[in-house]
């Protein structure tokens, strides 16, 4: 998560109008949020870098598109994901599955308070991107389910009903039912 | 909490822990300034690129066309700008108010015109009717009245007014004032976009002109 705090509307309002200065802000606030997103859904942090570079692209360029000023991070994690999981996509390869399972330090401490890595690992490469951007987008950058039907163009009752279903079935790749 | 909530909380901190691998420092300000930049010259480059797509013929026509288009804009800019003589007494703009006309459509010109001039009363307007005649060289000219009143009195004559070649409708007159011995001689230019160029060449008398 991003440690700063949001970004005052004049300072977006200033972004929106070409300010160097202003979108400097917009990326140290909201860079880490979107990198960390981008990862879940690539698994590799060079595609993610490129992915999230490509997203600070697309946000200068079409940051004046974004009409309520509050739901800027909503967009710009949902630009995040989407060019991750393009990239994904034009790779060809499910990079998730790329397992690292011999690096002792990310492992968990104690296996059984939670869900090892490499078996979270193995069910994201079960998902299509495109569940891994939901997985992410909700639990990694914070959003609602109102602020995840907006970026996907679906009601909020729907994105949970969504998010419902593929909690079930993570439960059960991660064999936690 | 049910079992599925707990599952939920245990699936978020593990997402968190996983994203927490990725390396989220950058240079903000370096990143910013560099997609500025990047951007800033993707206009003019996508231009260029377009422009050496195009054939020769195609880009022969394009830059006459943009050759036309600056001498049509050279031309009404011209007409807007362009004032009476160097030497008026004193020059201002008036909007006018009327039909467009043709020398093949109308025959009868009126026009109302409202505006300040620069050290003249025209609080109450100006008017002039033309009709529609023809010069001793087989030329249309309108002639007609032009009338102005402020707080001050009226003021009136006959005007003439020739349509030259290039468009430009200009117009004389020599107006009486409101004592025996107040006269003005002006000039104007009727613009295209209804607007009245106004010059006073000239005034005897005391009293100020329309």
């Amino acid at each position: 998560m991003s440690l700063e705090a949001p970004l005052s509307a004049s300072v977006i309002d200033r972004a929106v109008a070409g300010d160097e200065t202003a979108f400097a802000q917009l990326v140290g606030c909201y860079h880490a949020d979107l990198m960390r997103v981008a990862y879940v859904v690539c698994g590799d942090a060079e595609v993610a870098q490129d992915a999230v570079q490509s997203a600070w692209v697309i946000a200068w360029r079409k940051l004046g598109t974004v009409r309520d000023r509050s739901s800027i991070k909503g967009w710009l994690v949902a630009v995040a994901a989407n060019e991750a999981r393009q990239s994904v996509r034009r790779r060809h390869r499910q990079a998730v599955v790329e397992l690292r399972v011999g690096s002792a330090d990310r492992e968990e401490a104690d296996p059984a308070a939670g869900i090892e890595r490499v078996d979270l690992v193995n069910a994201l490469g079960h998902l299509t991107p495109e569940d891994r951007a939901l997985l992410a987008m909700r639990y990694v950058a914070g959003l609602d389910s109102t602020e995840l039907g907006r970026s996907l163009g679906m009601s909020a009752s729907g994105t949970r009903a969504r998010l419902g279903r593929l909690l079930e079935r993570m439960r059960k790749d991660l064999g936690h039912d | 909490m049910t079992e599925i909530e707990r599952f939920e909380r245990r699936l978020a901190t593990a997402l968190e822990r996983y994203a927490d691998e990725v390396p989220t420092s950058v240079d903000a300000v370096g990143l910013a300034r560099s997609i500025a930049a990047e951007e800033a010259g993707r206009g003019w480059r996508s231009i260029l690129a377009s422009w050496h797509r195009l054939t020769p013929a195609v880009r022969y026509a394009l830059v006459l066309a943009i050759l036309a288009a600056l001498l049509v804009a050279l031309g009404i800019l011209s007409q807007r700008v362009l004032l009476v003589d160097d030497g008026a007494v004193s020059t201002g703009r008036m909007d006018c108010a009327g039909p467009s006309w043709t020398t093949s459509t109308v025959t009868t010109v009126r026009l109302a015109c409202q505006g300040e001039l620069p050290g003249l009363d025209t609080r109450d307007g100006l008017r002039i009717v033309l009709d529609q005649e023809t010069d001793s060289a087989g030329f249309p000219v309108w002639s007609g009245r032009l009338d102005g009143s402020g707080s001050r009195g009226a003021w009136s004559g006959d005007i003439v007014v020739f349509v030259s070649w290039d468009g430009l409708v200009t117009g004389e007159a020599v107006l009486d004032g409101p004592d025996p011995d107040t006269q003005a001689e002006v000039r104007l230019h009727l613009i295209s976009d209804g607007g009245l160029a106004w010059g006073v060449l000239a005034r005897r008398g005391s009293a100020d002109a329309p």
